[in-house]
């Protein structure tokens, strides 16, 4: 039987302004490429707004362990978005629906116009992709016979949270029948093999992908780099001490957190710069904590861990006594809800 | 060894053609860095002392990776140390991009930057020496900041320029880049510097492969930019600039191209002419060939079935007419069964349908006149192609042609491209072969007239005693000279023209007739013709027949052949029968 996701609907004007603050966090957030791509994201939270779908959905459903929309919110739009062209020429002309509609409260020619300018909206729009993969070919050095490939995938996550996997490594051609990646001409792609693999890591620290992937013939690993949007932290949440106080002070402050996990060979020293993460090593057994000991003294790779914060103002103190209380010291960048670029 | 060191780097800061190029630079460094945002501003900080030395701080801020201690020390202050060579992915590939914030001669240059746990400042002061210390609070990405002596004039200016400068550089870019002057109170923030990717024309189309982003449009001024990453490389209107021994292909396509393939040389002047760049060239050709030129195809086929088209679109058809027949001959063959040639009456044909009309006929109609007389020509399965209206002509880089020539351009030059494929004689040997070409180079040319300079509707009308007299001998000498038409016969001309003709010929006598000389007859078979009953000479020869018969019908007789510019040489034969016909009296 699957597990019931936790959720809370949010209703007008609640979800208006959950959007808003999304949108906002995430423009202020000036997320790196390391991250999943800001304005998509914040394009598609924005199709989630009343503002933008006229009433044609009812509320907004939140994934209270993430605090971003459930995976169904997210799919909507998407499924939405690819059905927008046939939709709007199935549907009679606007001049035609204003005339039929005139003066008709809630008829269906109403609505059929709300949708025409709905579906209109939605065609210029570029969305978040919910699973994505893509191979970069870097450069090939013809001596060594060896590739190196940038590969990006993005994927929202089982816990509900957006995921950005960065990995560069390379590949010999001598391991090329055995090969993750493909490489035709200068056309890099991937296998099905890799894809799945990291769609299976997404859920695991950057370190233990870098380990996974360093263990198969022919490649080497240069650094792996989770970067995470969400959890996003509001009243309806179940949130970390000291915030859960403060929204009960503020309910109507945001926080926005964006997590960056990265292992490679170019980190110069182990560290763990994130108050909300509980570092792979402690979560692990003595023996696999061992193991992945011996794995960073293997392939040569430190870990770090990193969060920034962007927080309503009045919640700024409290993030900042968090990073305190975990000894950590983090960038907290105040954002606005009214500040969101529309 | 020290002094030239110091001359290398002197020459590298001063190598760019303006010193604010540093912010192409710089923000080709931060886009390499991972960062999706570049924020410029500028402020001024007058001098407290009220002594003169004010200064500028230009500010650029990016949120990528940063920079750690080992990056500081071997990279960011040694020249020619770039870990990007060679990689596909990155802009930067030499090592020296950070130096040209030197140009300006600032006072100092303040670094502080994040990176893996560490965060840094580094302060350069005016003879490059600098020092670094670790900071205690974080600092993401790189905040770059050079300190530089002005007053608020240089500032004003500075603020112009360097706005300038970054949407030069900066405004296709893939991270999105601001600009904002915080010394203005009326300042309302920053200011984006991108735009768009794309270029202006028609039939604007984007082409992407994997770190490449194509976007093309025929333009008759067309412009020609390179980026890599969104980054401009370099810019031009000049295509043999742009495309050297493929300048032909580019010169009615304006094109702009974001490519992992190009890079600039060391001096930033241009665009590095190497392997990767042919790459990039191949799939601007393929972009031209391909998605471009359907899409042109395309959308003359669209414009050719729409019945009653007007104005701008009308215009907008001939356009891309004209840049149709721009195209590589083996292209327009390609789509040679393409219906995209308007009709003025019926279904839109196709070049090769055109190829067989002006194969059969030698010529070809085109007028952008409806009438009752192209309906005519139509209904006797001769097609009539739509022609321009004035000021619509256009013909690519020949400029603008007044009408119909635009059409009548196109359309020759249709029949010139389709004419060029024809191979089989290359194949042929002896006689074969040159029979062939000699057909061949009969056919190569064709005629692109209005078909209101060829026909005439006419009634074929009885003629009157005196004008049946004089008809039937002029009849009978043209044949017994062996100039004679299969039948002579009357007409009135309906919407005479303003220079009425003596007669009109055609294949029999008919109420569509073509004015002499302009009757393709066919081989071996001789017109008839009908003569112009109003016509003032022909009244004038009717008058005079009664008394000089023959002189009568041998001036008649003559005017025919001389209109019609057929068997001139035959006068005196003509004179011979017209006295022995109707005696010596003339």
């Amino acid at each position: 039987m699957k597990a019931r996701i936790p959720a809370v609907r949010l209703e007008e004007p609640r979800s208006s302004w959950y959007v808003d603050w999304a949108c906002s966090t995430l423009g202020r957030a000036r997320l790196s490429r390391q991250y999943p791509d800001a304005r998509l994201l914040s394009a598609h939270i924005e199709c989630l707004g009343r503002e933008f779908h006229l009433g044609l959905y009812d509320g907004l459903d939140v994934d209270l362990r993430s605090g971003l929309p459930t995976y169904k919110e997210w799919a909507r739009v998407q499924s939405d978005h690819q059905i927008a062209p046939e939709a709007l020429a199935r549907l009679p002309d606007v001049d035609v629906l204003v005339e039929r509609s005139r003066g008709r409260e809630g008829s269906i020619h109403g609505k059929q116009l709300l949708k025409r300018h709905y579906y209109q909206s939605l065609l210029g729009k570029k969305l978040q992709s919910l699973s994505h993969m893509e191979v970069a070919l870097r450069r090939v050095e013809p001596e060594h016979r060896t590739a190196y490939f940038h590969i990006i995938f993005d994927k929202l996550d089982a816990t509900g949270i957006l995921v950005r996997y960065s990995i560069d490594l390379s590949q010999r051609s001598a391991a090329f029948d055995r090969a993750i990646v493909t490489l035709d001409d200068d056309e890099a792609g991937h296998t099905e093999a890799l894809r799945s693999m990291i769609f299976r890591f997404t859920s695991l620290d950057a370190e233990m992908t870098f380990a996974k992937l360093a263990v198969i013939e022919g490649v080497d690993v240069e650094r792996v780099v989770k970067g995470v949007v969400g959890p996003f932290f509001f009243s309806d949440m179940d949130v970390p001490d000291p915030l859960q106080q403060a929204l009960v002070e503020y309910p109507d402050g945001f926080v926005g957190t964006f997590a960056l996990d990265m292992a490679a060979l170019d980190v110069a020293s182990d560290r763990d710069n994130d108050p909300l993460s509980t570092a792979l090593a402690e979560r692990l057994s003595p023996e696999a904590r061992e193991e992945y000991q011996r794995a960073r003294s293997r392939f040569g790779y430190k870990v770090f861990k990193d969060r920034k914060f962007v927080a309503s103002s009045e919640l700024r103190p409290c993030v900042d006594a968090l990073c305190r209380g975990a000894g950590t010291r983090n960038l907290i960048l105040i954002a606005a809800a009214s500040a969101r670029p529309r | 060894m020290a002094v030239r060191a110091e001359q290398t780097l002197g020459n590298l800061v001063t190598q760019f053609s303006s010193a604010l190029d540093f912010y192409r630079e710089l923000v080709q460094n931060s886009i390499d860095a991972g960062s999706t945002h570049v924020d410029v501003w500028l402020e001024f900080l007058p001098d407290e002392k009220g002594d003169g030395a004010d200064t500028i701080a230009i500010h650029i801020d990016d949120y990528g990776e940063g920079m750690d201690e080992e990056i500081i020390d071997n990279q960011l202050t040694t020249l020619f140390s770039s870990t990007k060579e060679d990689d596909l992915t990155k802009i930067g590939k030499f090592g020296i991009g950070f130096v040209s914030v030197f140009a300006l001669r600032p006072k100092a240059v303040l670094i502080q930057t994040g990176r893996g746990g560490q965060w840094w400042e580094v302060l350069f002061y005016q003879d490059r020496s600098f020092s670094k210390s670790r900071l205690e609070v974080p600092v993401e990405g790189t905040q770059i900041t050079l300190f530089i002596e002005g007053d608020r004039a240089r500032y004003i200016e500075l603020v112009h320029s360097s706005k300038k400068t970054l949407k030069r550089w900066c405004r296709f870019s893939d991270a999105e880049v601001t600009f904002e002057d915080r010394a203005d109170p009326r300042s309302r923030g920053p200011e984006p510097i991108n735009a768009p990717f794309g270029v202006d024309g028609l039939c604007a189309t984007r082409v992407e492969h994997q770190g490449t982003e194509i976007a093309l449009a025929y333009s008759d001024e067309p412009t020609y930019g390179f980026f890599n990453n969104g980054l401009t490389l370099a810019e031009t209107s000049d295509v043999e600039d742009a495309f050297g021994k493929r300048s032909d292909r580019f010169e009615h396509i304006a094109v702009r191209v974001k490519s992992r393939y190009l890079e600039h040389t060391l001096s930033r002047e241009t665009v590095l002419k190497d392997q990767n760049y042919d790459k990039a060239m191949a799939l601007i050709e393929a972009a031209a060939d391909n998605q471009l030129f359907s899409r042109l195809v395309y959308e003359l086929t669209e414009l050719a079935v729409v019945e009653s088209l007007e104005g701008s679109k009308l215009s907008e058809y001939f356009k891309l007419l004209g840049l149709f027949t721009l195209e590589p001959p083996a292209l327009i063959r390609e789509h040679r069964r393409r219906p995209l040639l308007r009709t003025l009456h019926g279904k839109p044909l196709t070049p090769q349908d055109l190829h067989d009309v002006g194969h059969g006929e030698g010529r070809v109609f085109v007028t952008a006149r409806r009438s009752r007389l192209t309906a005519t020509v139509h209904e006797q399965g001769v097609p009539v192609f739509a022609g321009d209206l004035p000021g619509l002509g256009y013909y690519g880089k020949q400029g603008s042609v007044e009408t119909p020539a635009g059409a009548r351009l196109s359309i020759r030059a249709l029949w010139n491209a389709l004419s060029s494929s024809h191979s089989g004689p290359s194949r042929l040997f002896g006689g074969i072969r040159k029979a062939m070409m000699g057909q061949r180079a009969r056919m190569s040319t064709i005629e692109v007239v209005d078909p209101h300079d060829v026909y005439q509707h006419v009634d074929i009308c009885e003629p009157h005693d005196e004008q049946r007299r004089l008809l039937r001998a002029a009849a009978d000498v043209l044949s017994a000279a062996g100039a004679g038409y299969a039948k002579l016969g009357a007409c009135v001309l309906k919407d005479p023209p303003l220079q009425s003709p003596l007669f009109v010929i055609g294949p029999k006598l008919a109420p569509l007739m073509a004015l002499a000389p302009q009757l393709r007859a066919r081989r071996n078979r001789r017109p008839a013709a009908a003569v112009n009953v109003a016509h003032s000479q022909f009244e004038r020869l009717v008058a005079l027949f009664p008394r000089r018969p023959a002189l009568a019908t041998y001036c008649l007789a003559k005017a025919l052949l001389l209109q019609e510019d057929r068997l001139l040489h035959l006068d005196s034969k003509i004179m011979a029968a017209s006295k022995k016909e109707l005696g010596s009296n003339a």
